[in-house]
């Protein structure tokens, strides 16, 4: 049924949310490459810029609205608000008439792109033949405005594709990180659309007029170099872009950009995915450790020199020669380890033997689990704080807990 | 699964309002969210009791892989692109990587993308429930490849 249908389909090489339409008639020519590099650079410039606001503005959601439900949706309503209203403005501020390709009425490459061949050019208050540049980009889906800067042949206005840009950047940028579900593709292709386009119709209309050079396919580059410079893949990201954009013939300057872009990207800061990690404060383990910490002795990182904490009391079974690590030892009171719980921050305690035998560690109590325990016993009520509290390693420990029932 | 639910609607109302955002991302996390949950079936263990050829990917390796294959079909079926999405689990997503996983993997974009491409010819469906649909279809596969591999390794280990 599904072979028959592709057979027989003539779209059925569409495939996916996201589609760039059909594969570009005109390829790149081989000087042009130095001209897409530069895309690149300004793609990881760009993306490292987006990643150090989010990261800002999410450390601030982090902190100042966390757990506050009300706040959350009136934020998400006021960017709802503002982005409507600016995409509901802009085409009216900045109108620019621009006449419609007349090849898109008749070609074949027309209706390659589906059953309404101009369905990207919005007219808005121009006349029929004309379209209105800004409202192209803003009134439609996201999958036509960027079929738009891909495919279409008609001019820009620069102001335009300027102003585009920075409020595109300003509101994405709030936007992700909000209560709603929301994926970053999306808003960089587009960011990078604008400003590759920009360059592109500079490059088409002022330095090389008679370079035969197709603004879209400069759009793409953008776009391409700024999701280098904000999401730091390399291998994934061009292989996404290669089989997204259909069109084989691209992939050389995609991986050229992404790399450019990477390095550009790596000077300043990390990629947005593990800037967000961090501001989760999940447990995750890069692949190299962070700038500063190659360093560092164990007893530093103990100590809580990283996590700015340091505690000087003696507790339990603290060992002698470094009085920050808190250890306990094999048997201790309730009455103690509650007092330990209560003093320190760590996130986990050292089980060590005794003084005869050197401080030897024979095991590590991590404070989650050490208070479900003393929680599992003092809801039961059953013990003083006397109750000598045993521990033994790994398995063993749950047995024990098990017979104190 | 309950933030399977809440991630899928949202997507769906957020995409609509026309704020500037993809629903790309969302797509890949449902994948991973339904390739951790697959593997324990929580909702259906609930009623159904949890059948033994199951309990033999209820370890932390399984779970792993299975959020790998999720992610890739997640790329897949949201961009068209199958070996991307393999490329993605391995840069992005997979902290482990082994020779079989790979093929594992890569069987699981292909399914995926297949299934989205056929729920996306007959355009009836909404798109996000396709791909939805798409990555379900792939994370059952996997499950039944996983069973089939495991039983011939478990197999030659017997003939050994």
């Amino acid at each position: 049924m599904n072979l028959w249908k592709i057979a027989f389909d003539p779209k059925a090489s569409f495939g996916g949310l996201i589609s760039f339409g059909p594969a570009s008639e005109h390829p790149y020519k081989v000087w042009e490459t130095p001209l897409f590099l530069l895309c690149g650079l300004i793609g990881g410039v760009f993306g490292a810029l987006f990643n150090e606001l989010n990261s800002k503005i999410n450390h601030f959601r982090r902190d100042h609205m966390n757990g506050k439900p009300i706040l959350k949706i009136l934020e998400v309503l006021a960017i709802v608000m503002v982005t409507t209203l600016f995409q509901f403005w802009l085409p009216s501020w900045f109108e620019t008439c621009q006449h419609i390709p007349s090849k898109w009425n008749t070609t074949q490459q027309a209706s390659a792109l589906g059953e309404n061949p101009d369905r990207f050019y919005v007219s808005y208050r121009c006349n029929e033949t004309d379209y209105n540049d800004m409202a192209t980009t803003t009134f439609a889906g996201a999958d036509t405005i960027i079929r738009g800067f891909f495919h279409n042949d008609g001019y820009y206005h620069l102001g335009g594709l300027v102003v585009y840009f920075v409020v595109t950047f300003i509101v994405s940028n709030a936007t992700y990180g909000i209560s709603v579900p929301s994926g970053l593709f999306v808003p960089c292709i587009l960011m990078g659309c604008s400003f590759g386009r920009f360059y592109g119709e500079i490059l088409r209309y002022y330095v090389l007029p008679n370079g035969g050079i197709v603004p879209g396919t400069y759009a793409l580059m953008g776009a391409v170099g700024m999701l280098g410079g904000v999401s730091r893949m390399t291998i994934s990201l061009s292989v996404i872009l290669m089989e997204t954009t259909q069109n084989v013939q691209f992939l050389l300057p995609i991986m050229m950009i992404l790399l450019i872009s990477k390095w550009v990207g790596d000077l300043f800061n990390i990629s947005l995915y593990d800037l967000h990690v961090e501001i989760q404060c999940m447990p995750f383990v890069e692949a190299s450790p962070p700038l500063g910490m190659e360093n560092m002795v164990a007893v530093q990182v103990a100590s809580g020199v990283v996590r700015g904490h340091s505690n000087q009391e003696e507790g339990g079974g603290s060992l002698g020669g470094i009085s920050h690590v808190r250890a306990v030892n094999r048997q201790m009171t309730v009455q103690s380890l509650l007092h330990l719980l209560a003093t320190s921050v760590h996130g986990g305690y050292p089980v060590v033997l005794g003084k005869d035998q050197n401080y030897r560690m024979v095991g590590f109590l991590l404070r989650n689990r050490l208070v479900t325990i003393l929680n599992a016993i003092l809801v039961k009520g059953t013990t003083n704080n006397k109750v000598l509290f045993v521990f033994f390693l790994c398995d063993e420990e749950e047995k024990e807990v098990g017979e104190l029932f | 699964m309950k933030t399977l639910v809440v991630k899928l609607v949202g997507v769906i109302f957020s995409v609509c309002a026309g704020l500037i955002i993809g629903k790309e991302g969302p797509m890949v996390h449902s994948g991973a969210v339904l390739g951790a949950n697959i593997s324990h079936l929580p909702g259906l263990a609930r009623f159904f009791g949890r059948p033994r050829w199951l309990m033999r990917f209820r370890n932390d390796r399984d779970k792993r892989d299975f959020v790998s294959g999720g992610t890739a079909a997640g790329v897949a079926a949201a961009f068209g692109a199958p070996v991307g999405g393999v490329l993605f689990a391995l840069e992005e997503a997979a902290s482990h990587w082994s020779i079989s996983l790979t093929w594992m993997v890569f069987f699981c974009s292909m399914i995926g993308k297949y299934t989205c491409l056929y729920c996306l010819l007959g355009h009836t469906v909404d798109v996000c429930l396709c791909s939805l649909a798409a990555i379900g279809v792939e994370e059952l596969t996997l499950c039944f490849v996983c069973c089939f591999v495991v039983a011939l390794h478990k197999k030659q280990v017997h003939f050994h």
